[in-house]
């Protein structure tokens, strides 16, 4: 299955060289954290993990298609 | 002179005098705005040694090119003065609409000395300015004072409040607008309470003149689509700053009675999402924002019920996790609490946690206090943070705040009370978190969060790696032991950004939060003042500025140095006991050396004081000259 994810500027400073957008070619059904993993990213460095608009728990399962806004570390106000 | 209003409004209370001059232009050409501002005004024409309760303080309140234009949150507002709390620089920052209404009255710039005779309002109206008694007015609070006075003077006007604790100089009260936004941190509250004025209204209905309106509003429409079409819009706003706690607890720097720990196990009864779905009636944005961050709401407990604004992320550490409140509703009446005594949330939390532990270690008892305080009550909160506000009893010791409160408490209570320059901190515990905590100490206001940020790339630092957390199946929630130095550059760099969208006048946010590319900003400063400046020029006043702060507190604070830059022996003598980061801290000489490469990163010798060369390579020849002759 594809899944594209989209890593905000907070999450590329915190990361350098992580790239705006991955692609990735998974073999089966993946979690959210499974994926981060495979991307390279550890799940502890995102803040919150968005699909079509909302905010999704890290355990989530994925299916192909899957499109995912991911929020580096930000502070309070 | 585009994009900013060009007039300064200047007004002795103690003569009930106004003046109004030309803003000057080598104050716009060099300092820009805001923070800018206040740091030049404070050092040009602040009598060096004043009391900062005294008539002679200046209270500044300035606004920067940006505010009020209809480009994305550009309603904030800068306040300065001679800090209350350490006798150095301190400002403070507010969203909502009271500077857009100041620069559509006519003003950039308000800069208040003395005193008044009475308790008194000063009314803007445009060009016109009074000043009324407001005696009817004095001992209200801040929520209610704003709406009472707007019932008197029109709903279109924009207030500027304090509590009860503004007016009785509590060393944390903050200055209340809009009913819930503050401008809270360093006491400035206490400033203007010690001025005998409970209010400040303007109204505003002029324009402003922009270099290029047509470009102007081109690029904004496109700024907004641009913020809107970013990962984290969606994501982030529903929650707003609360929306964090979760992930400051994960990665173990959530403050936690009193600092004791950075762990709350009871964190996802207080986070983002019981905000939304146990308080919120709706969300609440400042001037022009696309990304609303504000959430109105009702909370009832069992000392009352009441509508508030938020709590956002720093409420919710200092006033949950810090005093052990069990429920968003507990928080969120607290927060109400402080909101309508006029105290700053952080710094109110902070006391009373500090007074909670003083308590658990029988160094004040229930003979001083006149009845049991403990953590994890609402009711101990909610009397403390009265008896402070009112000055009553031991609350004239913790109106003080933490640092003083432990110098007179004595017996070892210095050790806990958490603090830097005598401002307590806020919401990032830093015992295993090297950057964060070097921007902690290096803040030039005391422990403030707000000037560097770099809990992010700590955890970067400190998190397990990829691998390890592949071969150990995913597991790897223990942070490892951070390695200290090299920090200090990223924390620098840190200094001279967030504190730029300060002297810019616009909110910060959109770049922190959602990643809103800075060029944009760089844009729209050309298009509203016609000035062609790149980012980093920009940057490279907003480092003049931050030499500058520190210039004004090495001569107004005596001894100033190395020591005023120290945290409180908890962080340096006590493992953190539990969570994530269990068993970490930083050693005192780690922290010793963090600050040495610091200062020389910056520039300043061993004792952290700027050398003449580095003030005068960023253009700051008079302020060396002053120094070296002081």
């Amino acid at each position: 299955m594809r899944i594209t994810l989209h890593p905000d500027g907070n999450l590329r400073a915190v990361l350098t060289g992580l790239p705006p957008l991955i692609k990735l070619d998974l073999p089966g059904p993946a979690s959210v954290r499974e994926v981060l993993l495979r991307a390279g990213i550890n799940p502890l460095l995102v803040v919150a993990v968005i699909r079509d608009g909302r905010t999704i728990d890290k355990d989530s399962l994925l299916s192909d298609g899957a499109d995912l806004g991911l929020v580096g570390p930000l502070s309070g106000g | 002179m585009k994009g900013y209003a060009g007039k300064l409004l200047r007004f002795d209370l103690s003569k009930g005098r106004a003046q109004v001059q030309p803003l000057p232009e080598e104050l716009v050409r060099d300092y820009i705005g805001g923070r800018g501002f206040v740091a030049k005004l404070l050092w040009d024409e602040l009598p060096s040694g004043a009391d900062p309760l005294g008539p002679e303080n200046l209270l500044i309140i300035a606004t920067g090119p940006l505010s009020g234009h209809l480009l994305p949150a550009s309603g904030k507002t800068h306040f300065g003065a001679k800090s209350p709390v350490n006798g150095g620089y301190a400002d403070a920052n507010m969203g909502g609409h009271f500077g857009p209404a100041l620069k559509y009255a006519g003003f950039d710039l308000v800069i208040l000395t003395g005193r008044a005779a009475e308790p008194s309002l000063l009314v803007i109206d445009d060009g016109k300015v009074e000043l009324r008694p407001a005696g009817d007015r004095w001992g209200m609070g801040a929520l209610e004072a704003e709406e009472r006075l707007k019932d008197d003077l029109g709903r279109e006007f924009e207030l500027l409040t304090i509590g009860p604790a503004g007016e009785r100089k509590v060393r944390f009260a903050c200055l209340s607008h809009d009913f819930g936004r503050q401008a809270g941190r360093c006491g400035l509250g206490a400033v203007l309470g010690s001025k005998n004025l409970k209010a400040l209204a303007v109204r505003g209905t002029g324009s402003l003149q922009v270099h290029d309106l047509k470009g102007l509003y081109a690029k904004a429409k496109v700024a907004y689509a641009k913020i809107k079409a970013k990962p984290g819009f969606k994501g982030w706003t529903p929650e707003g700053t609360a929306g964090i706690t979760d992930w400051v607890n994960q990665v173990g720097a959530f403050p936690t009675r009193n600092f004791q720990t950075s762990f709350f196990p009871g964190h996802r009864a207080i986070n983002g999402r019981a905000v939304v779905e146990r308080l919120k009636l709706t969300d609440k944005g400042c001037f022009c924002c696309p990304t609303p961050c504000g959430k109105y709401g009702h909370t009832r407990t069992s000392l009352g019920e009441a509508f508030v604004e938020g709590p956002e992320y720093e409420s919710i550490a200092l006033l949950g996790g810090n005093l052990e409140l069990k429920t968003i509703e507990e928080v969120g009446y607290a927060n109400f609490l402080c909101d309508q005594l006029g105290l700053d949330t952080i710094s109110a939390g902070a006391v009373a946690s500090f007074a909670m532990e003083c308590f658990e270690k029988g160094l004040i008892t229930e003979k001083d206090l006149g009845r049991k305080i403990a953590f994890g009550s609402l009711s101990s909160a909610a009397f403390l943070f009265d008896l402070m506000a009112r000055r009553e009893g031991l609350g004239d010791l913790l109106a003080e705040g933490v640092k003083i409160a432990a110098e007179r408490i004595g017996r070892g209570s210095a050790g806990f009370a958490i603090q830097v320059k005598g401002l307590e901190w806020s919401g990032y515990e830093c015992r295993n978190a090297p950057g964060m905590m070097l921007s902690y100490l290096t803040a030039d206001v005391g422990a403030h969060h707000n000037r560097s940020w770099a809990l992010g790339q700590d955890v970067a630092g400190s998190a397990a790696s990829v691998h390890d957390l592949i071969t150990a199946g995913g597991k790897g929630e223990r942070m490892a032991k951070a390695k200290v130095g090299g920090q200090a550059a990223k924390v620098i760099e840190l200094q001279h950004l967030r504190p730029l969208f300060d002297i810019l006048g616009i909110c910060r946010l959109q770049y922190m939060e959602l990643g809103f590319e800075v060029v944009h900003y760089e844009d729209l400063f050309g298009l509203v003042t016609g000035r062609k400046m790149s980012w980093e020029e920009l940057l490279k006043v907003s480092e003049k500025v931050w030499h500058l702060t520190r210039a004004f507190s090495v001569r107004e604070v005596p001894g100033f140095g190395r020591a005023h830059d120290l945290p409180p022996a908890r962080f340096f003598t006590e493992p953190v006991p539990t969570g994530p980061n269990q068993g970490h801290l930083l050693k005192r000489a780690e922290l010793e050396r963090l600050l040495d490469e610091y200062y020389a990163a910056r520039g300043w010798d061993e004792n952290g004081l700027p050398e003449p060369k580095t003030l005068e390579k960023v253009g700051l020849e008079d302020v060396a000259a002053a120094l070296e002759s002081a």
